[in-house]
């Protein structure tokens, strides 16, 4: 009688021991699933994000290059005009008459044209950025 | 990203010729004067062609900077102003 009390008494406790292995076994993969799902889930948001970062960086990098060379070409073409005005100025000039006092350059015209054009490349400097005053003669 | 170095953004500046005589006269045949007040000029349009790729570098830096950090274009990146 009592033998047979100690053997269901242990098959009892080593079918409770087995119980609590399985429901912890089975608690741990489905634990690391979620944490696997989860991870996974914020990194796929992350690349996205940084996907959607780099697609906006790359149209602002266009857009800048674009207007510089916008810029780029106005100023050419300021340029151009410049030399057109200085042509002119010199063209103007009458040819110096035998015996007589070479004709003076149109000097004051000249200086104004260039300093004009100095005077846009200076701006340029200002509006380049906040340390743009810092340029050098 | 990290800081722009400063020396990439250098810009450069012309001082204006002020034109101020010295008495003395030389004759100078008009082709040369022409070409190099020519040159002159375009010496003066590179510097400012210079001068705006620096200002688009810093431009483009703080842009994409702040992308970087908030995920949003700031005003004024998207939509380039002149």
């Amino acid at each position: 009688m009592t033998r047979v009390r100690v053997i269901v008494a242990i098959v009892v406790a080593l079918a409770i021991v087995a119980g609590v292995v399985m429901i912890r076994r089975g608690g741990e993969t489905a634990g690391a699933a979620k944490v696997t799902a989860t991870n996974d889930q914020a990194q796929a948001k992350r690349v996205v994000e940084a996907r959607a970062d780099e697609r906006a960086a790359a149209t602002v990098t266009q857009s800048i290059a674009a207007r510089t060379v916008r810029i780029d070409a106005q100023t050419d073409a300021y340029v151009q005009a410049t030399i057109e005005d200085l042509r002119n100025a010199l063209a103007n000039v009458p040819p110096a008459a035998a015996d007589a006092a070479l004709p003076a350059a149109p000097v004051d015209r000249l200086r104004d044209s260039l300093n004009a054009g100095i005077a846009r490349a200076n701006r340029a400097a200002d509006d380049a950025g906040p340390a743009g005053g810092a340029g050098q003669d | 990203m990290p800081a722009l170095p400063e020396e990439l953004v250098k810009t450069e500046r012309l001082a204006p010729i002020a034109g101020k005589p010295s008495g003395e006269l030389v004759s100078i045949d008009k082709g040369v004067l022409t070409e190099i007040v020519e040159r002159l000029a375009q010496a003066a349009g590179a510097i400012e062609r210079g001068n705006n790729r620096a200002g688009g570098v810093r431009k483009l830096w703080a842009c994409v900077d702040a992308i970087m950090r908030t995920g949003v274009t700031p005003a004024g990146c998207a939509t380039a102003p002149r």
